[in-house]
C-alpha cells in the first residue's frame, strides 16, 4: 500500500494543478494577516498613543464589557476610547497567537473550494486520460487502487494545510516585527498544544467532507467536471439549505441540525482559542464522520462494480 | 502432453444494460489459449473483441460465464494473476503531462519489484530511449504504441494481451509491431492479439479465434483453418458434366462450379486420380492446381454464413 501511496504522490507532484491550488491558499491565509496589521497601523497612525490605552476585559452574564482604564487620557478621550479596542482587536489577529486563528478560518474557508477541486481532478482525471484502464490492469486490486489514490490526496492536502499554517506564522513574526511588537511565546503551553490539535482536527474533518462529495460524483459520474461542479454547487447549496431550514417555521426546521454546513459551522468554534466547546460538538463530529463514511462507501462501492469501459 | 491452458473462458457473456434494451456484445464464448501460442482475436469492429479483452482482465464484469487465467478462476484471484499479465490496450492512454520516462516509472511503481534499469531496457527495446524525456502529449501515435508495448513488458509477463495494437501504424510501424510480436512467442511467451486486420493475423498468430457479433466463428490453428478451406481448382470446358462424373465419388467432399473452373474439395493426394476419371470421361482439362484458401476467404465465409443464418431462419 506504502509503494501504491508514493506512486500517487509522484503523479500529484508532478501535476501544476497542485501548486496552482497550494498558491492561492498561501495567499489567503496571509493577506488577512497583513492586512489587520496594515488596519492596526492606519489606526496607530491616525490616533497616536492608542496602543498605550490599557484595555481590560471583563464579562457579565449576558455580555462583554470592555472597560478603558486610562486616566491620563486627553481630550480626545472619546475618540481612543471607541478605537483602541478595535486596534487591539487588529493586534491580536496579526500577532501570535491569535493569528493561527485566522489562518484555521482562512484555510477553511477556501479549503474546500480547493479540496473539491483537488479531488475531482484527481479522481476523474484518470478515466478522462484512459489511464485508470492501464492501473487497474497491473493487478494492484481496485480497492487498493482508490485507497491509495485517496490517501495520496490527504497526504498533500495535510501539507498544504501545513504550510499554509507556517505561511500564517512567518508572516505573523514578520508584521509583530515590523510592528515593533515583542515577540513572545508565552503562548507556548499544553493548553495551545491541545488547541492546535483540535483545530487542526476540526479543519481536516471539515475538508474531509467535501473530499469525500467530491469522490463520491468524480466516481459516479467518472468525470472530472461533475465532480468539481457538484461539489462547488453543493458548498453554496447547502448554505442556503441551511438558511432556509434554520428559519422555517414547520417541522423541517428540525432538519438543520443534520446538514452539513450546520455541523461545519459548529465545530468551526475549534478554530478559537478558548472558544466556546458546544455540547453538540460531539454530535456534530458525529453527522460529519457519517456523512464522510457514507459518501466514500457508496463511492467504493461503485467503483468495484463499475465497467471500465473507457478510461 | 497438452501445452498449460493459460485463457480459458467458459460460456462468457456480457450483456450491457441501457434504458431501452440490453445489448449482446459477448455471447456464450468459449475460447482456450495455450501456453506459448500466438493467439489472434479476429473479427469486424463492434465483433466483441475490446469487451472480452475487458473481461479478461477485470476492467468489464462479465454477465454470466467464467475465465481463467493460468487454470485459475479470475472472481476469485484477479489481482495475483494480472500480475503475470500485460495488456496493450486499445487507444492506448498515458499521463499526457509527464514524459514518457515518468509514465513508466508510474506503471512500474504500480506493479512493484521492477528496478529503474528495467525501465531504460524496455525503452531500449520499443526504440524509445532518445525520447523518454519528451512529454507523451508531443508522441505521435506510433511511439504511444510503442510505449504502450513498454509498459507491457516491464513486468516480464507470462501473458501479453494486446487490443488491436496495430491502429494507428504506418506500414514501417506495423512491420516493426509484427517483429516484436513474433520474438514474444519465440521466447515464450503467450500473445493474445485482437485484430481486424486479417493479414497481421494470418502473418502473426499460429492460433486463431474468429469472433462476430460476441460469437466465436471458429477456433483452431491457422494452418488447420487455412487447409479447412482447401479446393482443387480444374478448368475444364464443360463444368457441369465434369461435375457430375465427381460428386459421386466418396472421397470428393464439395463441388463448386464457376464460369469455366469446377473448385473440388479433396486432399491434395487425389488430384492426378481426379485428372484420371476427367480424361477417361472425355473430359480435357487445360488446367489442374490446388488454390488455398487464405485466412481471410474464411474469415468472409464464416461471416457471410453467421450473417446469412439469421434470414434463412426469418424465412
Amino acid at each position: 500500500m506504502l509503494r501504491l501511496i508514493g506512486v500517487e504522490l509522484f503523479k500529484l507532484k508532478k501535476r501544476w494543478l497542485v501548486y496552482a491550488l497550494l498558491l492561492p491558499l498561501l495567499v489567503f491565509t496571509v493577506i488577512p494577516i497583513i492586512s489587520n496589521y496594515s488596519n492596526y497601523k492606519n489606526i496607530l497612525e491616525k490616533y497616536p498613543g492608542v496602543e498605550d490605552i490599557e484595555i481590560t476585559t471583563t464579562t457579565n452574564v449576558d455580555q462583554e464589557i470592555i472597560i478603558i482604564v486610562d486616566e491620563q487620557i486627553g481630550q480626545d478621550n472619546n475618540k481612543l476610547q471607541r478605537w483602541a479596542p478595535i486596534a487591539a482587536d487588529f493586534k491580536a489577529a496579526f500577532t501570535l497567537p491569535g493569528s493561527l486563528e485566522n489562518a484555521f478560518n482562512s484555510i477553511a474557508g477556501l479549503g474546500a473550494l480547493l479540496i473539491i477541486i483537488l479531488t475531482a481532478s484527481a479522481v476523474g482525471s484518470e478515466y478522462g486520460w484512459g489511464t485508470l484502464r492501464q492501473m487497474l490492469i497491473k493487478g494492484t486490486g481496485r480497492e487498493r487502487y482508490l485507497t491509495s489514490k485517496l490517501l495520496g490526496i490527504l497526504i498533500v492536502v495535510v501539507i498544504g494545510i501545513l504550510a499554509a499554517l507556517l505561511a500564517g506564522f512567518i508572516t505573523s513574526l514578520v508584521t509583530t516585527a515590523i510592528a515593533g511588537e515583542s515577540i513572545n511565546f508565552d503562548f507556548l503551553n499544553l493548553d495551545f498544544v491541545g488547541f492546535m490539535f483540535s483545530a487542526f482536527g476540526a479543519l481536516l474533518l471539515s475538508l474531509l467532507v467535501y473530499f469525500s462529495l467530491s469522490t463520491l460524483f468524480s466516481v459516479l459520474l467518472r468525470s472530472v467536471t461533475s465532480g468539481m461542479v457538484i461539489g462547488v454547487v453543493f458548498i453554496y447549496a447547502d448554505m442556503l439549505i441551511v438558511s432556509l431550514l434554520t428559519y422555517a417555521n414547520n417541522w423541517w426546521a428540525n432538519l438543520a441540525p443534520y446538514t452539513i454546513g450546520h455541523n461545519i459551522s459548529i465545530i468551526s468554534d475549534l478554530f478559537t482559542i478558548n472558544g466556546d466547546s458546544e455540547s453538540s460538538m460531539l454530535k456534530a463530529i458525529s453527522i460529519l464522520l457519517v456523512y464522510c463514511i457514507v459518501f466514500l462507501g457508496i463511492s467504493f462501492y461503485s467503483f468495484r462494480r463499475q465497467d471500465i469501459t473507457t478510461g | 502432453m497438452p501445452a498449460e491452458t493459460i485463457i480459458k473462458t467458459n460460456s462468457l457473456t456480457k450483456r450491457f444494460d441501457s434504458k431501452l434494451s440490453g445489448i449482446l456484445a459477448v455471447d456464450n464464448l468459449d475460447i482456450e489459449v495455450r501456453r506459448g501460442e500466438v493467439f489472434g482475436f479476429l473479427g469486424p469492429n463492434a465483433s466483441g473483441k475490446t469487451t472480452t479483452i475487458g473481461m479478461l482482465l477485470g476492467l468489464i464484469a462479465p454477465t454470466s460465464g467464467t475465465i481463467e487465467l493460468f487454470g485459475e478462476d479470475t472472481a476469485h484471484n484477479l489481482p495475483r494473476l494480472l500480475k503475470r499479465t500485460s495488456a496493450v490496450l486499445e487507444s492506448s492512454a498515458f499521463y499526457p503531462h509527464l514524459s514518457g520516462y515518468d509514465n513508466l516509472i508510474i506503471f512500474a511503481g504500480t506493479i512493484g519489484g521492477i528496478e529503474k534499469c528495467r525501465i531504460d531496457e524496455v525503452l531500449e527495446t520499443v526504440g524509445l530511449r532518445k525520447r523518454a524525456s519528451s512529454k507523451v502529449r508531443t508522441y505521435s501515435l506510433g511511439m504511444r504504441q510503442r510505449l504502450s508495448v513498454a509498459t507491457a513488458l516491464l513486468n516480464d509477463p507470462e501473458l501479453i494481451i494486446m487490443d488491436e495494437p496495430a491502429n494507428g501504424l504506418d506500414p514501417s510501424g506495423i512491420i516493426e509491431f509484427r517483429e516484436l510480436t513474433k520474438s514474444l512467442g519465440e521466447q515464450g511467451k503467450t500473445v493474445f492479439i485482437s485484430s481486424h486486420l486479417l493479414h497481421e493475423i494470418e502473418q502473426t498468430c499460429d492460433h486463431v479465434a474468429i469472433i462476430n457479433k460476441g460469437r466465436v466463428l471458429a477456433q483452431g490453428s491457422v494452418n488447420e483453418l487455412l487447409h479447412r478451406g482447401k479446393m482443387l481448382q480444374i478448368s475444364v470446358p464443360d463444368p457441369d458434366t465434369a461435375s457430375d462424373l465427381l460428386m459421386n465419388l466418396d472421397w470428393v467432399k464439395t463441388i463448386e462450379i464457376d464460369d469455366s473452373h469446377i473448385f473440388v474439395e479433396i486432399t491434395s493426394e487425389k488430384a492426378a486420380e481426379v485428372n484420371r476419371i476427367l480424361v477417361t470421361g472425355g473430359i480435357a482439362v487445360s488446367e489442374i492446381k490446388m488454390s488455398e484458401n487464405s485466412l481471410e476467404d474464411f474469415f468472409l465465409d464464416a461471416i457471410d454464413e453467421i450473417t446469412r443464418k439469421p434470414e434463412e431462419d426469418n424465412a
